[in-house]
């Protein structure tokens, strides 16, 4: 559903071809009454340095209502903006609890001594230009060590995840860590959270890349320190690297 | 990034979702919960269909 007169939903739904009822709420009447007006269009927009309009004002939040069969809310996915969102395949595998296609691109890299090794993959392999995309980061960390987790003590070296692009403009959002196991050394006093075994981080990356951008060459590089429980090796990196292409214009 | 959270706004989860009658794509008055009969349904709010 957006604000948008029934001419411009038809031309539209016609050139995406699209099936589905693409509703047109004229006046933003049906949004104001459900209470989801956009009043922060214009800090969203500013973020962007994309000035807001005064007939842009009168959109809806960016949310999407998953209801049950009878009626009610079931789930409310709230997005940050606008500006950046994810895909129908993201809401495809919120719904159905898995990814709507198998991984598509994907990179492998092993650390030292074989002791930490990464795959990194994302269900596509292209990107639309501002597009938030879940990426999955699996680190295989080997029998008898550990990695400390995203949170240490000063001194040490935790686990982090790193991106940069070429062309600049892909970046990470916060990724989303698993559960840590506590970790005691004998005469320390000190308690560390760590990993062990095989680990999944979800990773956003977000494509800030204009139309025109072309391939968008993505590195992640993670940092960490493998340990076992009587010797901690250097604290090293592994690098991993897609090439996401531009999807053209639906 | 601009650090506004207006998660609370609008229908919460658990309560019924307001019913809505508005045009599709194809000039049909369409009620929400009339087509969705005893199914579930997605309900998306997009920015603008044009910009």
């Amino acid at each position: 559903m957006s604000y948008d007169p029934p001419d411009a939903v038809r031309a539209f739904a016609d050139s995406h071809r699209i099936e589905y009822p693409v509703l047109s709420d004229v006046g933003s009447q049906v949004i104001r009454e459900l209470r989801i007006l956009d009043q922060d269009l214009e800090a969203h927009q500013a973020v962007f340095g994309v000035p807001t309009r005064p007939e842009q004002l009168g959109v809806a939040y960016p949310m999407t209502f998953i209801l049950d069969a009878s009626g009610r809310v079931e789930r409310k996915l709230v997005e940050e903006n606008y500006r950046l969102r994810y895909g129908g395949d993201w809401l495809v595998q919120e719904l159905l609890g898995e990814p709507a296609s198998p991984p598509t691109l994907e990179a492998r890299a092993t650390g030292p001594l074989a002791t930490v090794a990464g795959r990194f993959w994302i269900d596509s392999t292209t990107y639309f230009p501002y597009q938030r995309r879940s990426a999955q980061l699996e680190l295989s960390i080997g029998p008898g060590w550990h990695v400390y987790g995203p949170v240490v003590p000063p001194g040490y070296t935790g686990l982090h995840v790193a991106v940069q692009s070429v062309p600049e403009g892909v970046r990470a959002g916060a990724p989303e860590w698993p559960p840590t196991s506590p970790f005691h050394i004998e005469g320390l006093d000190e308690e560390f959270a760590v990993y062990e075994g095989t680990i999944a981080i979800v990773v956003p990356l977000e494509f800030i890349l204009p139309r025109g951008s072309g391939v968008a060459r993505v590195e992640i590089r993670v940092t960490f320190q493998t340990c076992s429980a009587t010797e901690c090796l250097p604290p090293n990196a592994i690098e991993l690297v897609l090439e996401v292409a531009e999807a053209p214009i639906p | 990034m601009t650090g506004i959270d207006y998660s609370e706004r609008g229908p919460r989860v658990g309560e019924p979702f307001p019913n809505i009658r508005l045009p599709d794509q194809r000039g049909t008055l369409v009620d929400l919960h009339a087509l969705r009969g005893d199914r579930r349904a997605v309900v998306v709010f997009n920015r603008s269909v044009v910009w």
